[in-house]
């Protein structure tokens, strides 16, 4: 089975802290991998990790077959982080048209592209800086995805989107999928954990339990996710060898 | 008006400080370090003013038999306590004046006595560099003093000790400055205005990439561009070339309206003034990027202008000639990078040297070293800057 990100016994030490514990990870091609867990559970240090932004401590990580830090590989990988992240005082398009020129993507199609997909072509001409946060949160989309990358790692994405455009979101999420892009997506919001194909519970820099979201619903013998991960937070079982 | 709401708002404040322990040590701290450099700037003892004399006196003879004036004259300089007097031939004397080895020179030509005797006033040839008016103004000042304080010696020589006022005209010489560099018409902002450009340069560029470059952590852009393929070089040069954009524009503008407007003198290239400010810029720039590693926020960025700018401001040359300066102060000029732009903005724009005078092309070369050196810095420090 080929694996897009594989993480190996990943330990992440910031000074006395340690953020994550002992991480194995494999995520699937084409998937939609949930990280869900507490604020401060280690789910951005994961995807930090993922990126190369971050060396681990110890253990390795893999993003296509390639050891991370590895610059090269950036190129196939989009990523939005937890903040804004973008030049409140250059435009919507700017601020595109900037990201995908540092990923290679020359000329105007693929940024027109990915301001229809977030909903924002009206805009594009608008300063970041005056624009609300849901359309913030959709500016930061766009850079993300506008090269066609085939990883994408979203770190909190719907942050501030209001129902409607979240389930836009997910509906081009699960597009990009089925045409083989490979989603990891850190959230809180539980609707959305449903929506994934593979999710992940992660506590205090560990992996407590890993399944689809049937298999965690099961597994604690609740009937709805959000139960599910209250149930993981508070208590802290470890559960393996589902999914 | 509420006592306690207005006690809360300066408890806030305090407490924010008490965070920030590096603010209120800089509050001390800086103050005191800048108001030592003023110290030492303006209570340094000043040494004796280096001078030569080139006497080329052949003298001449009256009653009391043959006497040569100019070494009368010199006898008194050298016994100047304000004066360091060297004799030198008139070649070897405009040569150390040139280098600096001596603020200026005396030249009494070979019918000096004669002259005076004929009551003809001949000209004592003072030899100024040039290039800082208010030195050569203090040198021609120190020598004009110091001349006519001999003047009633010269007198006696003249007429001998039974009649000491003789019969010669109260002023016997007259004084002809000769300027190595520039002329009499230069004036300070003729010294000043080159540097002025290469300060604002280093100045406005170094704070906007500071703070620009701050601001692309604290937004988290910088964690994006670091999650792309570009590579660490590319951001620090990408940086250079943009603000150097704007430095070029500045010093256009600056080095335009101090020509064409305010009409300073200049006579070197105009474009190696510009090959000194970009590589100075670029020293700027990446220094930015460098010491925004150190800052949380914007007021900290501000507290490098104290540690930065002010101390180059006063040492690099700006107002003070490097060379004068004591010891300590001097040591401390060198290792600062707006001092060779200095040097080279001045030995340029004043003094019109080329690219291919040595003193020139090091003061570039120690430029340029700069420039590297911060240029790595900052491409090395942009990933402890994500981590």
């Amino acid at each position: 089975m080929s694996y897009v990100v594989e993480a190996r016994g990943i330990v992440q030490k910031f000074g006395p802290i340690t953020a994550i514990d002992g991480l194995d990870l494999r995520i699937q091609v084409g998937n939609i991998y949930g990280l869900l867990g507490p604020n401060g559970s280690g789910k951005s240090t994961f995807i930090r990790l993922a990126l190369g932004l971050l060396k681990a401590t110890s253990g390795t990580i893999a993003v296509f077959g390639a050891q991370m830090p590895d610059r090269k590989i950036l190129r196939r990988i989009g990523y939005m982080p937890q903040a804004g992240s973008l030049y409140l005082d250059l435009t919507v398009r700017e601020n595109v048209s900037f990201f995908a020129t540092l990923s290679g993507v020359t000329g105007r199609a693929k940024v027109d592209e990915a301001l229809e997909l977030v909903d924002l072509a009206a805009r594009r001409e608008s300063l970041v800086g005056t624009l609300s946060g849901g359309m913030r949160q959709r500016v930061s989309l766009a850079c993300a995805l506008v090269h066609h990358p085939g990883l994408l790692l979203l770190d909190e994405p719907t942050v501030g989107v209001d129902p409607r455009l979240r389930r836009s979101f997910w509906q081009h999420f699960r597009r990009l999928a089925a045409g083989g892009t490979t989603i990891v997506v850190s959230s809180h919001v539980m609707d959305e954990a449903d929506r994934c194909d593979k999710l992940g519970f992660m506590r205090q820099g560990k992996l407590l339990a890993e399944g689809t979201p049937a298999d965690l619903r099961r597994m604690t013998g609740q009937t709805n996710l959000e139960e599910a991960f209250l149930c993981f937070a508070e208590g802290g079982r470890r559960v393996e060898g589902i999914g | 008006m509420s006592a306690t709401r207005t006690i809360a708002i300066a408890k806030r404040i305090v407490s924010q400080f008490l965070h920030d322990r590096r603010t209120i040590g800089l509050l001390v701290v800086v103050p005191v370090v800048l108001l030592t450099l003023l110290g030492l700037l303006f209570r340094s003892d000043t040494p004796p003013l280096p001078l030569a004399v080139a006497d080329e006196d052949r003298g001449a003879t009256n009653q009391t038999g043959t006497i040569s004036l100019a070494k009368m004259l010199t006898e008194s300089l050298e016994r100047n306590k304000d004066l360091s007097i060297v004799k030198l031939d008139r070649a070897a004397l405009a040569g150390q004046v040139k280098d600096g080895k001596v603020k200026g020179g005396v030249v009494f030509g070979p019918d000096f006595s004669r002259k005076i005797l004929a009551h003809e006033q001949p000209a004592i040839q003072i030899v100024l560099e040039g290039s800082n008016p208010a030195v050569s103004g203090s040198v021609a000042t120190a020598l004009a003093r110091a001349l006519r304080e001999a003047i009633p010696a010269l007198l006696t020589g003249v007429a001998g000790p039974a009649n000491p006022v003789g019969s010669i005209t109260a002023d016997p010489f007259k004084l002809d400055p000769d300027y190595i560099y520039g002329n009499e018409s230069f004036d300070q902002l003729d010294y000043f205005a080159p540097v002025a450009i290469g300060f604002f340069a280093f100045f406005f560029v170094f704070l906007l990439s500071s703070v620009s470059f701050l601001r692309e952590r604290s937004q988290g852009t910088l964690e994006r561009l670091m999650a792309s393929p570009v590579s660490r070089a590319e951001i620090a040069l990408g940086y250079m070339l943009g603000f150097s954009l704007f430095a070029i524009a500045q010093g256009v503008v600056l080095l335009l309206f101090a020509v064409f407007v305010i009409h300073i003198h200049y006579t070197g290239s105009l474009l190696i003034v510009f090959i000194v400010e970009i590589v100075l810029t670029v020293g700027a720039v990446n220094l930015g990027i460098f010491l925004s590693t150190f800052t949380r926020n914007e007021l900290q960025v501000l507290q490098f202008i104290p540690m930065v700018i002010v101390p180059q401001g006063l040492l690099s040359g700006m107002f003070w000639p490097v060379g004068d300066m004591p010891v300590l102060l001097k040591e401390i000029a060198y290792v600062m990078p707006l001092t060779y732009a200095n040097f080279a903005l001045r030995d340029v724009m004043v003094k019109g040297l080329g690219l291919a005078e040595p003193q020139v092309l090091f003061d570039l070369a120690i430029l340029v070293a700069f420039a590297t050196l911060m240029l790595a810095f900052g491409a090395l420090t942009l990933r402890r800057q994500v981590a």
